[in-house]
């Protein structure tokens, strides 16, 4: 799902002299949040002492898709970089290892290119650029993704995805020369992160920018707090409509109607029984679980509870006065033995029912005793 | 901390630490710099008025540090150094200006380390100086001490730093990193203590301040919740579910503050590339599973540990993450994973995401770490009724669970504010049509989700049920298992007392005969009483049960809200 995608014109762009059909197709790229997040932690981490910028600079890791048109960036590490007033020093060899080291963990992803945190192209850019867009060390024939991210403080932060073409008014130049084309990017994220971006941002809506990760209930609070205060909004609009307070609109109306209709129409009795099934389904669960947690538990005690005198001694040494012991030992495990024994029978009973299809019915007889 | 040094040292060097001593007031102008170090040019001059009483009265009584014993590379810390005569100058500095002390805590960092004795060390002090005055410009830098190297190339230093932030900060500049970066090849062995150095006040006697020296490591303090980064939560959820159903496991770094245990980074354990048919599954479970204790991934995770270091993320393993589905991570494999860890760093900690739980649209994300008891139990590896029965030990002291907090960064916080973007204007333009609506429908803030809000029942129950019934069978297996033992042992001792008696008799025939009798404990060496199978699998169980039960009765109080909510909107009253 996608939250966040701009409007995009995607021009052709000037083709490569040595142009690859891959190298030339139009590309989207998608964002996973923690590789936005890990760019945004290094950004912070960065050390200023010994460079004169004030950006960083990664790689990005993650995978393509088969005609090459679709990347995702899944991951991204920080490379340590340095650049003066007449040169820029990126560590080559550490950039090397750490893409090994990356990549024997998640074998299925491959370089995509690089990111910095500041949204100036300049040819310490271009320089780096196309070290990682070359055959040898970078991703050729696919071209190279440059991702920037602003993070001036005070202002929003950006993100811009460009990938490039060589350029040069000379051969001399080449390397350091190359036309960045903007390519059109979204953030993308999936079922299983939206639970945990939803912890990110209520730690984000807090003063001290932390949240504890709440209960399942806890949270349904919140959900239905924030629930009843948009439907208060709805009807308070509708309500505001009807006065003649506000103009209405007759789009508004008319998906609000759609919205209503979506509500089933079921007999009060059909909603009744099923209600009712469902519920004794949930408590009958929460009952016999906890059930098994008394006797599991019971279980454990009875079998680590001291029992009467000579037990000890027959049990570990049986020694020579162990014959009157292991005899009164021998009496208490075998019943141990026997009561666990009943134990597991009943377990597997329920277990029958359980998987023949017949838990429904099954559970909810005692159910109805209970009650 | 710096982490090298020399032969360079001179003694006259560490003599020159005699200024201030006589002073009365800790920060007049003209001792404004202290030299805590063998060097003294300027530029490792302690400047005092950068500190706070305390801490300048620590500083100019810790010029009266002094080494008491020769063999102070292997020495215990606190026994190392002349302590009380450190306190008794403090007390008198304290008393001197008039200044009731408040309690404080340093942090002390001793390096041990061993260099080869034919290494050249020249070259080796001019980077320990570098690394020096690096420190001492980042601040808070109380005192630096090294001895010599001994006949094998033992030698300590030491640094007492005003606050373990402060120690963090000298250390992570070019000077040192240099520094550090020759002391890994040149050192066969190096090894880093961080201590608290805690000086407190008793208030019972008026004026007169009372100190009491705790030097030990800092394991005493347990922390007390862990607090993850956003950035690890979204690594760990995404490797998880990438990988989901099969388990994934992986490293975590971050470094413990003050009680909180700050977990600022993470990376995943190298998985084996089992050919992905699905018979191999379960191995490709058990083998992630494995991960984190399998020898390969301790390299790996040291070698990544020591590039992310370069970057200025924090180097420290503390602990490691595993994914779940509906709770059932509690077997012998997480405890040995946490064991592990836990055995040579005591703040470690084991975060288990719940991958099925959270897909229901609340984060399930939960840190435990084993308790004391049952590190020591564990370390005996005994757990039979007798051990438990001693130690009291019952499930429900395995596992210890710490509270977890996310926290965001600045930069971060002002991100997650953007997406989705907020409305330009607050008056909103009304859509034209239905489709307009359809085609972009509102963007909803991810907080609070209300993917909770979500009705589904049966799919939680049945999976519920299924690992119940695991557990079941489980316990019954070692039950099963605990009879045939007890079993076994009945039928020996029933030899054994057999035998026993059949000896008595022979004896006593042989004493009528005035034979000398036969010697009655031979039945140690010939019968053999079978070994007790291990409690630790039940008790496991036991937690594990406990842990299922807990969760049904978590969803019974969601879930039936929600269906009274439910049918009070479909049958109105």
């Amino acid at each position: 799902m996608a939250v966040e995608q701009e409007h995009f014109v995607h021009l052709a762009r000037p083709l490569a002299p040595s142009s690859f059909a891959a190298g030339s197709a139009p590309l989207t790229v998608n964002l996973q949040p923690q590789a936005v997040f890990s760019v945004v932690d290094h950004a912070v981490r960065r050390d200023i002492r010994d460079t004169q910028s004030t950006r960083v600079i990664g790689a990005l890791v993650g995978t393509r898709s088969e005609d090459g048109s679709e990347v995702e960036v899944r991951s991204t590490f920080a490379i340590p970089h340095t650049e003066n007033e007449d040169q820029v020093e990126v560590d080559v060899e550490y950039q090397k290892n750490m893409l090994a080291l990356t990549l024997k963990a998640s074998p299925r992803e491959t370089l995509l290119g690089w990111y910095t945190t500041s949204h100036e192209l300049n040819s310490f850019s271009a320089l780096i650029q196309n070290f990682f867009a070359s055959p040898e060390t970078g991703t050729f024939p696919h071209p190279a993704v440059h991702l920037t991210i602003s993070t001036e403080p005070g202002v929003p932060i950006e993100t811009k995805t460009y990938i490039s073409a060589p350029v040069a008014v000379s051969p001399d130049r080449a390397a350091e020369s190359c036309l960045f084309i903007e390519v059109p990017h979204k953030l993308l994220f999936t079922d299983a992160e939206r639970a945990a971006l939803g912890t990110a941002t209520a730690a984000a809506t807090s003063e001290s920018r932390s949240a504890p990760v709440v209960s399942d209930i806890e949270s349904l609070t919140q959900s239905l707090e924030t629930l009843s205060d948009l439907l208060e909004r709805v009807s308070g609009y509708v309500g505001e409509v009807l006065d003649e307070e506000r103009d209405g609109s007759h789009a508004l109306g008319q998906y609000l109607m759609n919205a209503l209709s979506l509500a089933p129409k079921v007999s009060p009795t059909q909603i009744e029984h099923d209600f009712n099934n469902h519920i004794q389904d949930v408590l009958m669960v929460s009952y016999l679980a906890n059930t098994i947690r008394t006797q599991i538990d019971l279980a454990q005690r009875l079998a680590t509870a001291p029992l009467a005198g000579g037990f000890e001694g027959g049990a570990d040494k049986g020694g020579k006065e162990g014959e009157e012991g292991s005899g009164g030992k021998q009496q208490d495990g075998g019943a141990g033995g026997r009561s666990g024994g009943g134990r597991g029978a009943k377990g597997r009973g329920g277990r029958g029912g359980g998987r023949g299809g017949g838990q429904q019915r099954e559970p909810r007889e005692p159910r109805e005793n209970g009650e | 901390m710096t982490l090298l040094q020399g032969r360079v040292v001179v003694a006259e060097m560490q003599a020159q630490t005699f200024q201030n001593l006589d002073a009365k007031g800790p920060a007049p102008s003209q001792d404004r710099y202290l030299v805590v170090s063998p060097y003294v040019e300027r530029e490792h001059l302690l400047d005092l008025e950068s500190l706070d009483v305390e801490n300048q009265l620590l500083a100019l009584a810790l010029t009266k540090l002094k080494c008491l014993r020769a063999d102070y590379a292997t020495a215990p810390y606190a026994e190392t150094f002349n302590w009380d005569e450190v306190i008794d100058t403090l007390r008198t500095l304290a008393r001197d200006i008039g200044h009731t002390w408040k309690e404080t805590s340093f942090f002390v960092v001793a390096f041990r380390s061993r260099i080869p004795p034919t290494t050249v060390y020249a070259e080796l002090g001019a980077l320990d100086k570098a690394a020096h005055a690096e420190a001492t410009a980042s601040g808070g830098f109380l005192k630096y001490w090294f001895g010599t190297p001994d006949a094998e190339g033992r030698n300590l230093a030491t640094c007492i730093w005003r606050s373990q932030e402060d120690a963090r900060k000298g250390g992570v500049g070019p000077a040192h990193r240099k520094a550090a970066g020759a002391a890994r090849s040149l050192y066969t062995f190096w090894k880093i203590d961080r201590l608290r150095l805690t000086i407190r006040e008793d208030l019972s006697v008026f004026r007169d301040l009372y100190f009491k020296m705790v030097v030990d490591a800092q394991k005493d303090a347990p922390f007390k919740s862990a607090q993850v980064e956003s950035l690890v939560m979204m690594k760990i959820v995404k490797h998880c579910s990438s990988s989901f159903p099969t388990t994934a496991t992986g490293s975590l770094v971050g470094m413990d503050n003050n009680g909180v245990l700050e977990i600022t980074n993470a990376f995943p354990f190298p998985t084996v590339d089992v050919s992905s048919t699905d018979g191999h599954q379960s191995d490709a479970s058990a083998l992630a599973a494995a991960a984190p204790r399998a020898k390969a991934n301790i390299v790996y995770q040291n070698e990544m540990i020591r590039h992310l270091k370069e970057v200025n993320v924090d180097a420290n393993n503390v602990g490691w993450y595993t994914s779940a589905t509906m709770g059932n991570f509690i077997n012998l494999g997480f405890i040995e994973n946490q064991y592990h860890y836990q055995r040579d760093n005591d703040k470690t900690v084991a975060l288990v995401h719940d991958v099925s739980r959270s897909s229901q649209g609340t984060l399930s994300l939960r840190a435990f770490r084993l308790s004391p008891e049952f590190m020591a139990a564990y370390k005996e590896g005994k757990f039979t009724t007798e051990s438990l029965q001693k130690s009291k030990l019952s499930f429900r002291d395995i596992l210890v669970e710490v509270p977890v907090i996310v926290h965001n960064s600045h930069l971060l916080t002002s991100f997650l504010h953007q997406i989705p973007a907020p409305p330009e204007s607050p008056e909103i333009p009304l859509p034209a049509s239905v489709d307009d609506i359809q085609r972009e429908p509102a963007k909803l803030p991810a907080h609070p989700s209300f993917d909770t809000l979500d009705l589904s029942i049966d799919p939680f129950l049945e999976k519920t049920c299924d690992l119940l019934l695991d557990s079941i069978e489980a316990h019954y297996s070692d039950l099963n298992n605990h009879q045939y033992y007890q079993r076994q042992l009945t039928r020996e001792q029933f030899k054994i007392s057999q035998w026993q008696a059949k000896r008595k008799a022979e004896n006593a025939a042989r004493l009528a005969a005035k034979q000398t009798p036969l010697p009655e404990d031979e039945w140690q060496r010939l019968f053999k009483l079978p070994q007790e199978p291990s409690r630790l699998e039940g008790m496991l169980n036991a937690r594990q049960v406990e842990q299922y039960s807990k969760q049904v009765d978590g969803f019974t109080a969601t879930i039936t809200s929600k269906m009274f909510a439910v049918r009070g909107n479909l049958l109105p009253e």
